[in-house]
């Protein structure tokens, strides 16, 4: 889906709340609940990393952009386990007033696009997986990638690189496909290569003539050029 | 909404900070305190209903803490590029195979199946982003820095990254090609930075303490450390 988390080469946003060499940590117990209850939900097979990013990118945007990564994180996993038939919205809220607090001062319940979102149950937490059919491209082979949106759902097709012409730099194994793997479709592995672009032909004449932007893709979004 | 700037004092952090200079705890971008205890109220009765039923542990969440913020971070990323700064061969073996060769210097990449890594040289500089969510080498560079999941980040590397590194204090010059790598799959960039000049002295341990994490993502240049050379050897 063309949604909010596609962020590539959207304008208007200021500088980079940069400090350099800042701690990364997790600082409050509801981030590390919101990361561990993922984890969990991962290692129990109720869900996966393609259907957890496909909950977030489905987040309503303008709840994605205030509530911060590991809000976004907490969202998942209340859809997820609502989804799942683990919980209700009404179980939850009945939980926040036995702990002692109202409803009305939590976040509100997670609004979201409405995609037919099913997760693959399988419980294998590995990505590769092999073939036995060859990579249809080659380190050096141009490529042209897909002008649209594979499909509605969830794929790793960024906007500001569709419909562009870039060559292969790298070559990697076939990868479960997220395409699939996000919708209760299967494993479908997939070759992926990191494909280069001139900023040029991403951005316009006007750009850097000595920049790159390399992205990782599913053979399926490409085409010979 | 994006208070960057808040006061930080109320959290009391008992332990020791890594290695990094200009060090502070990171907010992620939108952290506000009303809208943090929104999210902890759901969060709290979210874990206990979780509990319940059997699908997280008592223990987990304190588990996942401690491995997060105490057990992985930059200093095992920093151990990858100090060996291949004193080692031709494991620096031919990164290139060809990194997810094997990190596990000749003890790093286990953990569920990380498909590690990559860019060096840095003259000339060329390499900086690493996510533009779709925030996928960062956990298992190499522990969690990532707010800024990298920032929609500042996220949206401006890609399009004009010599503007967003020299807002970040890194300015390259118009001859060095700069390259940005959007991490849209699960596989994973360490970036191996130039190994700064006045260390030919330094042995394995002392230059990966050089190593920063914003220099492993491509955001920083390694400077010549200020302080004299343990071996007093200057380059």
């Amino acid at each position: 889906m063309d949604g909010v988390h596609d962020m590539g080469g959207v304008q208007g946003y200021g500088p980079v709340p940069y400090r350099r060499n800042e701690t990364a940590q997790v600082t409050e117990r509801w981030e590390a609940l919101s990361g561990a209850a993922m984890f969990a939900l991962l290692r129990s097979g109720l869900t996966n990393i393609d259907a957890h990013r496909h909950r977030i990118e489905r987040l309503d945007p303008t709840r994605y952009l205030p509530i911060s990564y590991w809000g976004r994180w907490l969202a998942a996993v209340e859809s997820a386990v609502v989804d799942q038939g683990l919980t209700d919205v009404a179980e939850i809220e009945a939980e926040i007033r036995r702990l002692g607090h109202d409803p009305a001062e939590s976040l509100p319940p997670p609004r979201m696009h409405p995609v037919e979102q099913l997760e693959s149950r399988e419980n294998d937490p590995t990505f590769i997986r092999p073939v036995d059919h060859p990579p249809r491209f080659a380190v050096g082979d141009s490529v042209r990638t897909q002008a649209y949106a594979p499909h509605a759902g969830h794929h790793r097709l960024p906007r500001y690189c569709r419909g562009r012409i870039g060559q292969v730099e790298r070559a990697y194994p076939a990868f479960t496909l997220p395409d699939t793997m996000a919708h209760g479709r299967g494993e479908n592995p997939t070759y992926v290569y990191a494909v280069a672009f001139d900023a040029v032909e991403l951005w316009g004449p006007d750009a850097d003539p000595n920049q790159r932007c390399l992205i990782d893709l599913f053979e399926t979004y490409l085409q010979p050029a | 909404m994006s208070d960057h700037d808040h006061d930080h004092d109320h959290h009391d952090h008992g332990h020791d900070h890594d290695h990094d200079h200009d060090h502070g705890h990171d907010h992620d971008h939108g952290h506000d305190p009303e809208m943090a205890r929104a999210q902890a109220i759901r969060a709290e009765a979210l874990e206990s209903i979780l509990v319940d039923k059997g699908v997280l542990t008592p223990t987990e969440v304190d588990h996942y803490l401690e491995t997060w913020n105490h057990r992985i971070g930059p200093m095992i990323g920093a151990k990858v590029v100090a060996r291949a700064w004193m080692d031709d061969g494991f620096r031919l073996r990164l290139a060809a195979d990194a997810t094997a060769a990190v596990q000749e210097v003890g790093v286990n990449p953990g569920r990380l199946e498909r590690l990559e890594v860019l060096f840095n040289e003259p000339g060329l500089h390499n900086v690493v982003c996510c533009t779709l969510c925030s996928c960062y080498p956990w298992t190499i560079l522990g969690l990532p820095p707010s800024w990298y999941k920032s929609p500042e980040y996220r949206s401006r590397i890609v399009r004009e990254p010599r503007a967003v590194l020299s807002e970040m204090g890194l300015d390259l010059d118009d001859d060095t090609r700069v390259q940005v790598w959007d991490s849209s799959s699960e596989v994973r960039y360490l970036v191996i930075p130039e190994r700064p000049a006045g260390t030919d002295g330094m042995d394995e341990e002392e230059l990966a303490a050089l190593v920063t994490r914003d220099s492993m993502i491509g955001v920083e240049r390694l400077s010549t450390p200020s302080s004299p050379t343990p071996a007093g050897q200057p380059s």
